[in-house]
């Protein structure tokens, strides 16, 4: 219907076949959203520091929650870090056996006061010890979303 | 302007009302794919409003987390009202995760003893099997950080195998010393005729059980399942049925947590439990030593392990060895999931709370039959949201 089209009935003017397209952006908040656009650009992880406190805040966050002062001081600091505890994954969430069982992590940052849960590979689930020395492994940089799953896992040093 | 801390606290405490639990009811646990999730809440309240001897109410609270995900309906204060033949009272719903049921009988504690309302319907209500399984364990993610745990596929099971796994390894045990947990739990569900899973495990069975995310298994996790259940509560002054053991709440008291488990000095250390038991051991003015039985959130034994502990029944490390001594049992010294707990009662997540609240009036009240924990005079029931971030604390006590 163009806009010379004359109208000749109300429901000419009330029909429209089409796609609206809509965009809508999704943010982890301030400090969340610097965090994971330097690990899409850099391949790397940011942490806030509270220098009073001597807290390291990896993820960060924008107040200390020890003295509740704003934090504007951010680190690089390595994505590299130990193993403090993991779990062998056997089943899928519909409860069906995975083919490859997967290891999950929680390893904590050597340069951080905090730690990420994340994929463990490059292993064997019977190799893997508490304390072990990890690295993130970060996806090729176009394949990379600004999330957390941009670490695509951690593997052995 | 005054700072909260100079306002007179001995002040306000005294216009504070007791309050007393005066009716219970529930639903059998299991998969009622039948009914829907606004009768199973009308049928527990209808239940409790029975055994309180009440007709009308002035407030109603609906405990409930995934309603909204799972069965596409939210506003449930105003549904269940509705339908419970309450149309036209207060009413909304509170989530708190899986500690939605103890946040809704928290919120009908407050306006009770705040004199809001003389009486207060809670109703806790979960419907999680209309939904495929994938579905159901992804709207549970929910209540981890979305951002940095629950993206990449981090569930509630893997979270807690990360916890157990660190327990073992840091206090030197075998997945088998949990095992009591799950025993005890299936014993005491064999007595409850509302428990979902009424058959005994063995020590054996349990260590054989399918493998999940190691080291937990299949008998370490409690089921995905439908139930609901309501209290009825009303200012102690006016519930003295001599009939019935009256049940004074003698504390309620939330504590929590950071949300991600990542985020924590000591990840063995549910510091939000920890609060939220001080909190609800100063306002009854009781010791650990002085609880009789104890219905923690056993969403998995090594949660169970962690909330004895949090809780001060053992020190770090130690809970596990009460159970192992033999201690968690009806005439141990401290019994828990007297009725079956999460395990083997069930869990349907929003609904947990306040299953616990009644089982915990059963037994004050003297009538859990087989199960019945002697001279139990005081209870505690404790209901955790995610991996610790909520936790809501009730001490109930015979008046
Ligand atoms: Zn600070």
């Amino acid at each position: 219907m163009s806009l010379l089209h004359r109208i000749e009935h109300p429901d000419d003017a009330l029909n429209w076949h089409g796609d609206m397209p809509t965009e809508g952006r999704y943010t982890a908040g301030i400090a969340g959203e610097r965090f994971f656009r330097e690990i899409k650009e850099k391949g790397q992880f940011l942490a806030t520091v509270c220098l009073d406190c001597d807290i390291t805040y990896m993820p960060p966050r924008l107040y200390c929650e020890e003295c509740f002062s704003h934090l504007d001081e951010w680190v690089e600091v390595g994505s590299w870090g130990h193993v403090h505890t993991f779990t062998v994954v056997h089943r899928d969430l519909d409860n069906e056996p995975l083919s490859e069982p997967r290891i999950l992590a929680f390893v904590t940052l050597d340069d951080a006061d905090g730690g990420l849960v994340h994929y463990l590979d490059e292993i064997e689930p019977e190799d893997v010890y508490l304390g072990m020395r990890v690295e993130a492994v970060f996806r090729a940089e176009d394949e990379r979303q600004g999330s957390i799953s941009d670490i695509e896992y951690f593997r052995p040093v | 302007m005054r700072h909260p801390s100079e306002v007179d606290c001995a002040a306000a405490t005294e216009i504070m009302r007791e309050v007393a639990v005066i009716g219970v009811g529930q639903t059998a646990v299991g998969e009622h794919w039948g009914i829907s999730l606004r009768h199973l809440a009308l049928e527990a309240v209808q239940a409790a409003m029975a055994d309180a001897g009440v007709v009308r109410a002035d407030a109603l609270y609906v405990g409930n987390m995934l309603s909204g995900e799972l069965e596409g309906q939210e506003h449930l204060g105003a549904l269940v009202a509705d339908f419970a033949g309450l149309r036209g009272i207060e009413a909304f719903k509170i989530e708190a995760a899986c500690g939605s049921g103890a946040a809704a009988v928290r919120m009908g504690y407050v306006a009770v003893a705040g004199e809001l309302a003389d009486i207060v319907v809670v109703v806790g209500v979960e419907k999680m099997t209309d939904t495929l399984g994938p579905d159901t364990t992804a709207a549970l993610a929910m209540a981890a950080d979305a951002d940095y745990e629950a993206a990449h596929g981090a569930s509630f099971v893997t979270l807690n195998a990360l916890l157990m796994r660190r327990y073992m390894h840091q206090y030197g045990y075998a997945h088998q010393d949990f095992a009591p947990f799950a025993v005890n739990a299936h014993q005491n569900a064999l007595n409850n005729p509302y428990a979902m899973f009424r058959f005994p495990v063995s020590c054996e069975k349990f260590s054989r059980a399918r493998m999940i995310s190691e080291p937990i298994n299949l008998l370490d996790s409690s089921p995905i399942c439908d139930g609901a259940a309501a209290v009825v509560l009303a200012p102690l002054c006016e519930a003295r049925d001599p009939s019935m053991t009256t049940v004074r709440v003698a504390a309620s008291a939330v504590g929590t947590d950071t949300l991600a488990v990542h985020d924590r000095k000591d990840p063995l250390v549910l510091a939000g439990a920890e609060l939220s038991s001080q909190r609800a051991y100063e306002g009854a003015g009781v010791r650990p030593a002085d609880i009789d039985l104890f219905e923690l959130h056993d969403a998995f034994t090594i949660m169970a392990a962690l909330s004895l502990e949090a809780a001060g029944f053992a020190d770090r490390g130690r809970g596990l060895a009460l159970a192992l001594d033999g201690e968690i049992g009806i005439n141990g010294r401290i019994p828990v999931t007297t009725m079956g707990g999460l395990k083997a009662r069930g869990h349907p997540v929003g609904a947990t709370g306040v299953y616990q609240i009644v089982e915990v009036v059963q037994q004050l009240r003297g009538l859990a039959g087989e199960n019945q924990v002697p001279n139990a005079r005081i209870g505690m029931a404790q209901n955790i949201g995610g991996s610790g971030a909520t936790v809501i604390t009730h001490i109930l006590e015979q008046s």
